[in-house]
């Protein structure tokens, strides 16, 4: 049998029309934003330019944006797929460019595509925590969004006549031949993004916990970085809490944390990497601590983890959180002392906030403004 | 409006080559940038193309569209998994985190869309021998 490279005209069913291809468009597009909007708040909240302002409340904020971010990326895996289906036919168009302006556009396709399929490959190796790549995913999957969002923008400004005339054509009749209908075609993109969703986004939405099965999160409240990687399993008997503030240096032990007045909050750890789950914290609220050691409330407060070998050891809280009484020097988890691996013998827990700032193992608290 | 969009497209789309420039190693990553959609329109793209085929061929009418939704879905689902099943490196140990048998669970998930398919398939052919009033 002989295999010859198809042509455009080739591609006849209804899939390939372009009132199919611009709504699947504007849907992408959609879930494009919302990554990217997500994406920035959480860039911004790990590392916030001066004029930045992120809240401590409602506490699930960053758990409700994150998660979009997440659900949103795996959203956007079919739709792209169908998407691109829809315009495979013009990959065959020939030639390969009737003009100057024809061979840009046509590059910023292949830009656009390259970009989308990287944001989307690289996002769901991560939440998979699997790091096949070469480099360091979040500075490269920050960059590569704003390339893939440029390269959106441009494509919609190219084809906007197209996708005016597309939107705003009749639907009816002239139905083509082929497996789907283009109505089909777009509920069926409609069902398999659905079940696309469902399949994963118990990681972070509770009642979907035990509908999920292809979920990244296995178990009510996970670890993301255990204390046997950390190297954090035994505690010296004789461990202080630090706490430095402009006026001098307390140092507090477990005894005397426990006897300060206690808070109890429920909260979410919402990881970076997708998941979330609630629970029941109770401890030191840095507002009392900060009472305590004679600093004000709403002080930046510099939380340094006594384990040695992680970029994320340092955490910064910042003003907003250090005023609310739910930002919590945590002792105990659902009215348990804290294992080893949730950060004994204490940790930050604060509304709001990506579970990579919530610092375990804390050795040193330092009140900087 | 199409200009403004054009040229704003341009600024950012700038902005992040230049976050990007000093991303290390180069060639990997550039292999990185290109190969999704590379891998996507010389194998997963003819791939669609060839089971859509099949499925025009093969299937009788009424189980085209439940059968064509069927491969997508269970397509997709395995694309979901892969990052779980096949690793370059070992999964950190974290608990809570990654412990599951994810081929188990993608097998039922599978088993669920097509007893699924066969019933929708089922029902379409019950009305189509029903004639139309």
């Amino acid at each position: 049998m002989k295999v010859k490279v198809p042509a455009e005209e080739d591609f006849k069913s209804a899939a390939h029309d372009e009132r199919v291809t611009a709504r699947l468009g504007l849907w992408l597009g959609i879930c494009f934003g919302l990554c990217f909007v997500t994406g920035l708040l959480s860039h911004a909240i790990q590392h916030p330019p001066t004029w930045f302002y992120w809240p401590s409340r409602p506490v699930n904020l960053y758990r409700v944006t994150q998660g979009t971010h997440v659900i949103s990326g795996v959203a956007a895996i079919p739709l792209l797929l169908a998407k691109l289906w829809s315009v495979y036919p013009k990959l065959f168009a020939r030639p390969l460019a009737k003009s100057l302006v024809n061979l840009v556009e046509r590059g910023s396709i292949l830009l656009l595509s390259a970009a989308a399929f990287f944001e989307l490959i690289t996002g769901i190796l991560n939440v998979a925590q699997n790091y096949a790549f070469p480099f360091f995913f979040p500075p490269v999957h920050y960059a590569v969004a704003w390339i893939a969002v440029g390269s959106i923008l441009i494509h919609v400004a190219v084809k906007l006549p197209i996708v005016r005339r597309a939107l705003k054509a009749s639907t009816k009749g002239d139905e083509r031949p082929g497996v789907l209908s283009r109505r089909g075609f777009l509920r069926s993109t409609g069902v398999v993004t659905g079940v696309a969703v469902v399949a994963t986004a118990g990681a972070t939405v509770p009642f979907l916990r035990r509908v999920s099965p292809l979920s990244w999160r296995t178990a009510d409240l996970p670890v993301n970085r255990s204390a046997l990687a950390a190297g954090m399993t035994r505690l010296d008997p004789g461990w202080r809490l630090k706490v430095i503030t402009p006026g001098g240096t307390r140092q507090f032990s477990l005894d005397e944390l426990n006897k300060l007045p206690q808070t109890t909050a429920e909260l979410p750890i919402a990881c970076v990497e997708g998941w979330s789950a609630s629970a029941t914290w109770t401890g030191v609220s840095i507002p009392d601590l900060l009472h305590a050691v004679g600093a004000a409330p709403g002080a930046e407060v510099r939380v340094e983890s006594m384990e040695r070998n992680s970029i994320y050891r340092v955490s910064v809280l910042p003003s907003p959180h250090t005023s609310d009484a739910k930002t919590l020097l945590a002792l105990r988890l659902n009215g348990e002392v804290l294992n080893a691996d949730h950060g004994y013998p204490c940790r930050i827990i604060a509304p709001s906030r990506p579970g990579v700032l919530q610092t375990k193992w804390v050795g040193t608290l330092e009140v900087l403004s | 409006m199409r200009w403004v969009l054009g040229v704003v497209g341009l600024a950012v789309l700038g902005y992040g080559a230049l976050l990007a420039i000093d991303t290390k190693p180069v060639l990997e990553t550039g292999f990185w940038f290109v190969g999704g959609t590379i891998l996507h329109d010389v194998v997963l793209a003819p791939a669609v193309g060839v089971v859509g085929w099949l499925v025009v061929r093969v299937v009788p009418a009424v189980w085209r569209a439940p059968v064509a939704v069927g491969a997508a879905i269970t397509g997709v689902l395995a694309l979901l998994t892969l990052p779980e099943l096949v690793r370059r490196y070992p999964a950190p140990v974290n608990p809570g985190l990654h412990e599951r048998n994810y081929l188990l669970a993608l097998g039922i998930s599978v088993a669920v869309v097509w007893v699924l398919v066969v019933a929708v398939g089922v029902v379409r052919t019950a009305r189509a021998r029903v004639p139309a009033e």
